[in-house]
């Protein structure tokens, strides 16, 4: 029997940490968090069902944009540096950034909620759109959390559902 | 043989292909395509084994690959390699006549569980 669930669940921290060290193939602590804020200066993924619906938005710090995509393309620390000192991502590590946040889609995909994908990934330094941003300052179903990955660092990460 | 990996990022292509060789398919020629419509071409060009393709691309989705292959009656083996590891995800693959969907992220033991039937070592 289907069950459809009335709301979409938040992912569970273990998953979410399972997930990431599986992808980048190196061990991953995760720790509670403050919620990471929307502002210009960080990378939020929005995530739409098949009616292109907003159904969730993860919203990176900076440096932890910079940290998942130098971790998942076996990239030397000093670009999470430049990305830092630069305020902004390069090309490669906005791109793996960009796929370890479609990756993270799967934490949001269980049975019973419709289907949701990677919609677009804003920023560093764009104007988020007014619904998205709403929805990433949502101060209900959220989970704000710390991801430590080994030989790279801090991972800042809110994750907030609709 | 050759095999066709086809994924919007150049570093999960360079993941595939890394763990390709981990689980012994390292012998096989390896072309890439960065989304479904190069793939195409990609596919007429090399005439590939088998494919590995993402399911969410921009330009041409990894689904409307296969359906385009199928519907010109290409067989070639087609295998998803995608965030996508829902069950109704695996079962849209199946019925668009894919031969298998390994979840990312994935391991040597996935690949070589879907793939040891189609690929040799």
């Amino acid at each position: 029997m289907n069950t459809t669930l009335d709301s979409r669940p938040l992912p569970g921290r273990a998953v979410v940490r399972h997930l990431v060290e599986d992808l980048v193939g190196r061990p991953v602590e995760l720790c509670d968090g403050d919620p990471v804020p929307a502002d210009p200066t960080n990378v939020v993924a929005v995530y739409v069902d098949d009616m292109l619906g907003l159904a969730a938005a993860i919203v990176v710090d900076l440096a932890g944009a910079a940290r998942l995509g130098s971790a998942l393309g076996l990239l030397p620390r000093g670009a999470v540096d430049d990305a830092v000192d630069e305020r902004r991502l390069s090309g490669l590590l906005q791109e793996n950034c960009y796929e370890v946040l479609n990756v993270l889609a799967a934490t949001l995909n269980v049975a019973g909620a419709p289907h949701v994908r990677l919609y677009e990934m804003y920023g560093p330094n764009v104007s988020l759109p007014a619904d998205v941003a709403a929805l990433a300052a949502r101060t209900g179903e959220r989970l704000d959390v710390v991801l430590s990955i080994a030989g790279y660092g801090d991972v800042r990460v809110s994750v907030v559902v609709h | 043989m050759k095999v066709a990996v086809v994924d919007d990022s150049r570093t999960m292509r360079m993941i595939v292909v890394r763990t390709l060789r981990q689980a012994g398919f390292g012998g096989h020629e390896v072309v890439e395509a960065e989304n479904g419509r190069e793939a195409l071409a990609l596919v007429t060009a090399h005439e590939p084994g088998l494919i590995l393709s993402d399911w969410n691309m921009p330009g041409m989705t990894g689904l409307d690959l296969l359906a385009t292959l199928r519907l010109r009656g290409d067989t070639t083996p087609f295998c998803f390699v995608t965030s996508e590891g829902s069950d109704e995800m695996r079962e849209r693959a199946t019925s668009a006549g894919a031969m298998g969907l390994i979840a990312k992220p994935f391991t040597v033991e996935a690949f070589l569980d879907v793939l040891s039937l189609v690929v040799p070592l």
